[in-house]
């Protein structure tokens, strides 16, 4: 019986029919989103706009600084300097009617520009950005209104880029370095040995081109020549030469995901707090050890590793030789079903080793023939 | 102009990737073996920042050996993984428990 009832309830769509019913009556019911920049809710009665100073047409401020207007303010928000500009600190927006009723001579005035539209940018209007807004729209701006109005924080912000100091050279190696840390996230997440193999080429040039920026010029040859020309290539060659399956090496990443990355944002928020102390800042800009000594980079080391360093360079020579000894040790292998010739055995090979004289016993039929 | 922060800034990222590497692939001992390059990189990378803001040579020699030990750490990395693979394989770490670590 049951079963019935569920099979005619699914048979009617009754589901159905109640979703579509609390669509319908949300559908009829007064909506309460509105398309922002086109439509905007009512202000509020309170609400006096933003501060701006205005100008006659030939482009004047008409502020004469009579201070009235800092004097009625409740918020002491406005500040008169004569010989400069009025400057309005809008952090609290407490404009009330007082401001706009002294400013006789008219330094503070509003416009109808919705109020959280300047929130999140700069909430301190200086004189500079005043006039900036004031100027694009110098015919209409003694009327009380204003309704298209830049956003005021601009000006400022572009001006705080122009402050750091772009050189070429900071762009080049924030360059490089966007390319090192793009190129190693691809060493790590790439799905194929071989793509991780090639990313890491990239990461290790684009490295050795920081370092060329600093003068580290024998370092970056070398690394290019070293890792790019011998270590990578015999990367590839292992990679190539075993038969790996790429998709089965790929299960449980998502596990080990969420522990990997914990960890290594900790350690980097860790690594960079310390960076961003004030003894780090302190070092200042690069000036080339090596030319200050009248050297090229190479002589530079090459004079420091020859002298002071000679005994680990030699220890490291050794090192590589005895990492050349044991690599070809570990992979070589002894197979049994092959013969091979061994030409020493072969020269030292004498008669007796080959030949070997019997005495074979006189048989009956040498006998015969001998007689 | 490029300070020395901007240089041991650039190391914790490319250390920290590494180390996110090395925990992320737990089934390609190929990778691991290249996260562990780029952690060595990441060193170096600081070494020769040190080395060319504080005006020692000392810090670049080092970046010198580490190339060597590092090219050596490598070749014998390899030469191990090819022999294991040939015996086993496999190059997934976790079926290379028969130490039962």
């Amino acid at each position: 019986m049951e079963k019935i009832t569920r099979y005619l309830k699914s048979l009617l769509l009754l589901e159905l029919l109640r979703g579509m019913t609390v669509t319908g009556k949300y559908f009829a019911k007064p909506k309460y989103t509105l398309q922002y920049p086109e439509e905007t809710t009512p202000k509020s009665n309170r609400f006096r706009g933003l501060h701006a100073l205005r100008r006659y047409p030939n482009g004047e401020e008409r502020c004469i600084a009579c201070k009235l207007c800092e004097a009625v303010c409740p918020a002491l928000a406005i500040t008169i300097d004569s010989g400069r500009a009025p400057t309005v600190n809008v952090g609290p927006p407490v404009t009330t009617s007082t401001c706009s009723s002294a400013s006789t001579a008219a330094s503070a005035r509003r416009a109808a520009r919705s109020i959280r539209s300047w929130k999140r940018t700069s909430t301190n209007t200086t004189s500079r950005s005043v006039a900036k807004t004031s100027s694009t729209r110098p015919s209409c701006w003694p009327l009380a209104t204003v309704t298209n109005m830049r956003s005021p924080g601009l000006a400022p912000r572009t001006q705080h880029i122009d402050e750091a100091g772009m050189t070429p050279e900071l762009i080049l190696f924030y360059l490089f370095a966007a390319v090192t840390a793009a190129a190693g996230l691809g060493v790590i997440l790439s799905r194929n040995p071989v793509h991780s193999a090639l990313c890491l080429v990239l990461t290790f040039f684009s490295v050795a081109c920081t370092w060329l920026l600093i003068g580290a010029e024998f370092l970056a040859i070398s690394l290019v020549l070293v890792y790019v020309g011998a270590v990578m290539v015999l990367f590839l060659f292992v990679v190539m030469m075993l038969d790996i399956k790429v998709v089965p090496e790929r299960e449980g990443f998502a596990g080990y995901l969420p522990a990997g990355v914990l960890v290594a944002v900790v350690m980097l928020v860790e690594v960079l707090g310390l960076l961003g102390m004030e003894r780090m800042q302190k070092v200042g800009p690069a000036i080339d050890p090596a030319a200050a000594a009248g050297f090229t980079n190479t002589e530079w080391i090459g004079r420091t590793l020859f002298t002071d360093y000679v005994l680990a360079f030699e220890v490291a020579a050794l090192i590589l030789t005895v990492a050349l000894i044991a690599a070809v040790m570990l992979t070589l292998r002894k197979r049994g079903s092959v013969r091979i010739q061994d030409p020493a055995e072969q020269a030292a090979t004498k008669k007796s080793d080959r030949l070997r004289l019997v005495d074979l016993p006189k048989t009956v039929a040498d006998k015969e023939s001998g007689a | 102009m490029i300070s020395l922060g901007h240089y041991l800034a650039l190391g914790a990222v490319l250390f920290c990737i590494a180390l996110a590497g090395i925990f992320i692939n737990r089934k390609n001992v190929i990778i691991l073996l290249m996260a562990i390059e780029l952690m060595l990189l990441a060193v170096n990378i600081n070494f020769v920042a040190f080395s060319t803001f504080l005006g020692d040579a000392a810090g670049q020699i080092f970046v010198f050996f580490i190339l060597t030990v590092a090219a050596a750490e490598s070749a014998i990395g390899l030469a191990i993984l090819v022999v294991l693979f040939r015996n086993r394989a496999t190059i997934n770490v976790e079926d290379l428990d028969s130490m039962k670590g």
